[in-house]
């Protein structure tokens, strides 16, 4: 093969370009700790990192969602303790009641009675975040008392209770909230100005009920019949606290798959998108190396000739 | 012996010095572009009879060869053009996809942020501020696709317009051509410079890097520019001098071949043809590549707009009169251009987003008198849940379409695999055209080495002749004066 200078030049100038381009994408992808630095670098690789960067953005939204949901729930939880507590020293002023005959005590038994409605009233219109823990999608007092009687004021009360839920992963949504009306039970309490039902808290009414009938000196069959709702009004707030507690439990096992998940796409990720840094100095050196190399090569290469040699 | 040694000499001294100086203008000429190498072809000169034996004459500079070859150079032409349409090609594609400013900063990372911002709205549908950050993130998203189509718009004017220069530089290029196949034409063909030739050669070269053209030098020694028609017929564009013009129809914008006389209106008269080279690279990103992309974005654009605006509708916001209606479109755009129209519809506010459920009456069904209950955040929800939910062209649920995720996914990885495919193809194409230069230049370049060498020789020869000359010379002086006087 007959070589020429030009040709020289020419294949010199295409070896150290390719060197050079070479030398420099190992340099920017150690700079950047990234192997992917135009999706055409890697389309397939992309598309990976698009998933996965997606999937590792939803799972971040699902912990704090997680953390959210853990909030309602604990508030509801120790509310509902609460009442638990309260509806067992109900219970213990009902027995008394229907076994002491004394007006006085009785007197006494009914005004406790009344604080503990209240104070159950209070529990059922506590607020959380600004937001009613009891009230379901409604803004305002889950109850109010309207002329001496407790009512649920909002529209929706007797239907479907209002679900208010928190996504915890792709496919998983947990009911965060128990209304008032699951825990309280509701019961007609009159009609509204268009001839409507309209309902209230049967538990706070009852207790109205009992606190009056103490003070009023109800026969010993009526007082013992109140005992038997007590009970059940006490069903009805541990199925709420069951409710909240298996909510609870899904949150925890959700978090813990979400927080796994979190790590196996950070480190895919990392495996799809980032560098190996050794193997990029690696990499950079055998690049600077071979480019260094060619500088070199072409320096001894070119100038000599025999024109050089002649003189 | 007689003075035919004496002339004998003289050849050979000639010859070394037309040698010397055609190895001198190699040299001087060893860097310049298109410059073929030459060679002195040196023939013995007639013999004459002498007494006894024929005896040669001398040396006669028979040519001074020009060292082309002309398959090389249809190699090396072929091969240039087919890199430069790659080249371009890929060079746009590659600018297409920086300007998506994927996977950093694209539309990608806003859309995140939306559905991030929208979840949080989902957990808290009342707050204001939720609200407000979905609407901004939304905002976001379609500035970034409107400023992602204008981007994409400003390369396709720009591709277009380089185009047009590149066509009016071929139309020159041609002119040229034509002026000096003229000259060389009406030269007698004797009295023809070997660097006409070359710059001759170098015209063709670049007639056919800019359009693909099949060029060569015909048997009248004139150069023939031809162009596939749209028939797969050759379309003339140079002939024995003949020249025609090449222009981009305004209208169809496909390429033409005119007359020089055609006015500049009405180009599509003339056969189209199937340009290559670099005009034809760009032509084609112009006429395909760029439109097909964009028509993508636009479809994004639009299945965007659309999903937001359906979910939106499902959900309920207040009427103004205390009551209820389906929320209204948030996002709007102009059909004939989605993407870079896209925006949020005029008067949204944070009140047109619909975080609740359509409040429904006794009968099961939307009761406009209701009002939206403040902490549903079911719309919300549905709305965050666009990440993921597979949705049809339309913008609605759909199980058998893709999710808006998937749908932008689908076009940033499409871009890429063009974009990775034209690189390779202007690769190999580049080491296709490298290869047949490196060829050309091998075959056609200077080698200072061998022109050293040939210094040398002539130099040589040139003493050697004046050697002969001195040594005829002087036995000749032997004959002429001391013949006849031996003994004196």
């Amino acid at each position: 093969m007959r070589i020429t200078s030009e040709a020289m030049v020419l294949r010199s100038l295409d070896r150290l370009h390719t060197r050079l381009s070479r030398y420099e994408r190992a340099q920017s992808e150690l700079s950047t700790g990234r192997r992917i630095l135009q999706p055409s670098d890697d389309p397939a690789g992309t598309r990976r990192a698009l998933s996965l960067r997606s999937s590792l953005q939803a799972r971040e939204q699902e912990l704090h969602n997680i953390d959210d949901a853990r909030g309602w729930l604990d508030t509801a939880d120790s509310q509902l303790q609460t009442v638990t507590a309260r509806l067992a020293r109900v219970q213990e002023l009902a027995t008394q009641g229907a076994s002491h005959q004394n007006d006085d005590v009785r007197r006494a038994l009914a005004s406790e009675i009344r604080q503990i409605t209240e104070e159950l009233a209070g529990i059922a219109n506590a607020k959380h975040l600004d937001r009613p823990l009891f009230g379901g999608f409604g803004a305002g007092d889950p109850v109010v008392r309207v002329n001496g009687t407790w009512q649920y004021p909002e529209a929706g009360t007797t239907g479907a209770p209002d679900q208010i839920m928190r996504r915890v992963s792709d496919s998983e949504q947990v009911r965060i909230n128990v209304t008032a009306a699951e825990w309280l039970g509701a019961e007609v309490v009159g009609t509204d100005a268009d001839g409507a039902p309209v309902y209230g808290p049967q538990l706070l009414n009852f207790l109205e009920r009992l606190a009056t009938d103490l003070e009023n000196g109800a026969p010993q069959a009526v007082l013992s019949g109140h005992l038997e709702t007590v009970r059940t009004s006490s069903v009805r707030v541990t199925d709420g606290l069951a409710t909240i507690g298996t909510a609870t439990n899904r949150v925890e096992s959700a978090r813990a798959r979400a927080l796994d998940l979190q790590l196996t796409l950070r480190t895919e990720l990392s495996q799809v998108e980032n560098v190996d840094m050794a193997q990029g100095i690696m990499e950079l050196q055998v690049q600077q190396v071979a480019y260094e190399a060619t500088l070199q090569a072409l320096g001894r290469a070119l100038p000599p000739s025999l024109v050089a040699f002649l003189r | 012996m007689s003075f035919v040694g004496l002339y004998t000499g003289l050849t050979g001294v000639r010859a070394a010095q037309v040698g010397i100086d055609i190895t001198g203008n190699n040299v001087a000429n060893a860097a310049t572009p298109g410059y073929t190498r030459q060679r002195v072809e040196l023939a013995a000169r007639p013999s004459y009879q002498a007494p006894g034996a024929m005896i040669g004459t001398g040396v006669d500079i028979s040519t001074i060869g020009r060292l082309r070859d002309g398959f090389l150079d249809a190699r090396f032409r072929s091969s240039s053009a087919d890199h430069a349409a790659a080249s371009v090609r890929s060079d746009l594609l590659a600018r297409l996809e920086h300007l998506t400013g994927e996977p950093e900063q694209g539309i990608s990372v806003r859309l995140g942020r939306l559905w991030e911002a929208a979840e949080s709205w989902a957990n808290n549908p009342a707050d204001a501020a939720t609200r407000r950050q979905v609407l901004s993130e939304l905002s976001s998203v379609s500035d970034t696709i409107r400023s992602t189509a204008a981007a994409w718009d400003a390369l396709a004017a720009d591709t277009g317009a380089r185009r047009d220069t590149q066509v009016t530089m071929a139309n020159d290029t041609l002119a040229s051509l034509a002026d000096l196949d003229r000259r060389i034409a009406d030269m007698n063909p004797t009295r023809i410079g070997p660097e006409l030739l070359d710059q001759r050669d170098l015209l063709l070269d670049e007639v056919a890097r800019l359009t693909g053209a099949d060029v060569k030098i015909d048997e009248n020694n004139r150069a023939l520019v031809t162009l596939p028609g749209a028939d797969g017929q050759p379309v003339d564009l140079l002939r024995a001098g003949e020249r025609q013009r090449l222009a981009v129809d305004p209208a169809g914008g496909g390429i033409h071949v005119a007359a020089l006389d055609a006015t500049a209106v009405d180009p599509a008269t003339g056969p189209s043809v199937a340009v290559g080279g670099e005009v034809g690279g760009l032509h084609q990103v112009l006429v395909t590549d760029l439109p097909r992309w964009r028509a993508e974005l636009d479809a994004f654009a639009r299945t965007l707009a659309d999903a937001v605006n359906t979910v939106n509708a499902q959900g309920a916001i207040g009427n103004g009169a205390g009551g209820s209606q389906p929320g209204g479109a948030l996002l709007t755009f102009d059909a004939a251009d989605p993407a870079g129209s896209l925006r949020l519809a005029d008067g949204v506010d944070v009140a047109s987003l619909a975080a609740s459920a359509l409040p429904t009456g006794a009968g099961g069904s939307h009761d406009p008198s209701l009002p939206p209950a403040p902490h549903d955040g079911r719309n919300a929800r549905a709305f965050a849940d666009l990440r993921t939910t597979k949705i049809g062209d339309g913008g609605a649920a759909d199980p058998a379409g893709a999710s808006l995720e998937n749908r932008f996914a689908d076009l940033v990885v499409g871009l890429a695999g063009d974009v990775r495919s034209a690189r390779a193809t202007a690769d190999s194409a580049r080491a296709v055209s490298v290869g047949a230069e490196l060829a050309r230049m091998q075959e056609h370049g200077v080698s200072l080495d061998e022109e050293m060498v040939g210094l040398v020789r002539y130099q040589r020869s040139l003493e050697a002749a004046s050697r002969v000359m001195t040594t005829v010379d002087e036995a000749l002086n032997v004959l002429v004066n001391r013949t006849g006087i031996v003994g004196r």
